[in-house]
């Protein structure tokens, strides 16, 4: 096997690793199942077809991200994008238990989190869950580091409203938007 | 699977540090001790619960379909070596 063939194959690999990430960051952005393994496919599609042009050495997560981000800007710029579901994204993947110590559970994190705009759920997961770096998160999102730190802000002043609300008692509100579901989206619980 | 995905870079940003909540006096008794507490309670819940979502997807199998995919794209690119 030659030296190009062995980075080849290493990339590709690399490539097929990473996709349970992309599907991660999938989900969060679309808020549909259905719609995020859709756009992990096209990402991995476009992903192998330019594999050539990503440059060794550099960070894969960070390109592929970029891919899915602007295929989902894009479909939804088309009207593609179908209609969140903010209470089953995350609902069937998700214990509901709740959580012994008194915290808040994870699911009602989950429907607090899909309340977000897009555009600081996608700060929160690049930056806090999947550990881009704010300069890597600008140039994913096309953006100035500072509005990378922006959104993170307000996104996480936002989520501690809306857990500081629930320790009180009162359940997480989801925000009526035109582009999210209702609790009675047949989609529900899937 | 994925590697480590929580470098430590960064890490401050998701902690009461980066919140500059006041520190605890422990002879305050007005309750601003308690509130900042709390405060840095639900910081932490929301890197913990980040992460945790995050990974709860990481963690799934991948759907058939997209299995099948990488299968055929990887068997496709062998062919081609």
């Amino acid at each position: 096997m030659t030296e190009a063939v062995a980075t080849s194959a290493a990339t590709r690999d690399e490539l097929v690793g990473l996709v349970p990430e992309l599907r991660a960051f999938a989900l969060s952005l679309s808020r549909n199942p259905s719609v995020a393994d859709d756009l992990v496919q096209e990402t991995v599609l476009k992903a192998w077809a330019k594999l050539d042009s990503f440059e060794p050495g550099t960070n894969m997560r960070a390109w592929l991200f970029t891919i899915l981000r602007n295929t989902f800007y894009s479909d939804a710029r088309k009207g593609k994008r179908e209609v969140a579901d903010v209470d089953g994204a995350y609902a069937a993947r998700l214990s509901q238990k709740p959580d012994h110590d008194g915290r808040l559970a994870l699911r009602d994190f989950a429907v607090a989190f899909a309340t977000l705009p897009d555009d600081q759920r996608e700060v929160l997961i690049l930056v806090g869950a999947s550990g881009l770096s704010y300069e890597e998160a600008a140039r994913t999102c096309g953006c100035a580091v500072g509005t990378i730190k922006s959104r993170l802000n307000r996104g996480r002043a936002r989520l501690a409203e809306l857990l500081d609300r629930a320790e009180d008692g009162a359940a997480p509100q989801t925000e009526a938007t035109p582009q999210l579901a209702g609790p009675t989206d047949p989609k529900r619980g899937r | 699977m994925a590697g480590r995905l929580f470098p430590d870079r960064d890490e401050k940003f998701w902690t009461a540090e980066s919140r500059q909540m006041p520190e605890e006096d422990p002879k305050n008794t007005d309750g601003t001790g308690d509130d900042a507490n709390r405060s840095s309670d639900i910081d932490q819940q929301i890197t913990d619960n980040l992460r945790k979502l995050y990974q709860s997807t990481v963690d799934e199998e991948l759907p058939p379909a997209l299995q099948d995919l990488l299968d055929r794209l990887k068997a496709q690119d062998q062919g081609n070596d």
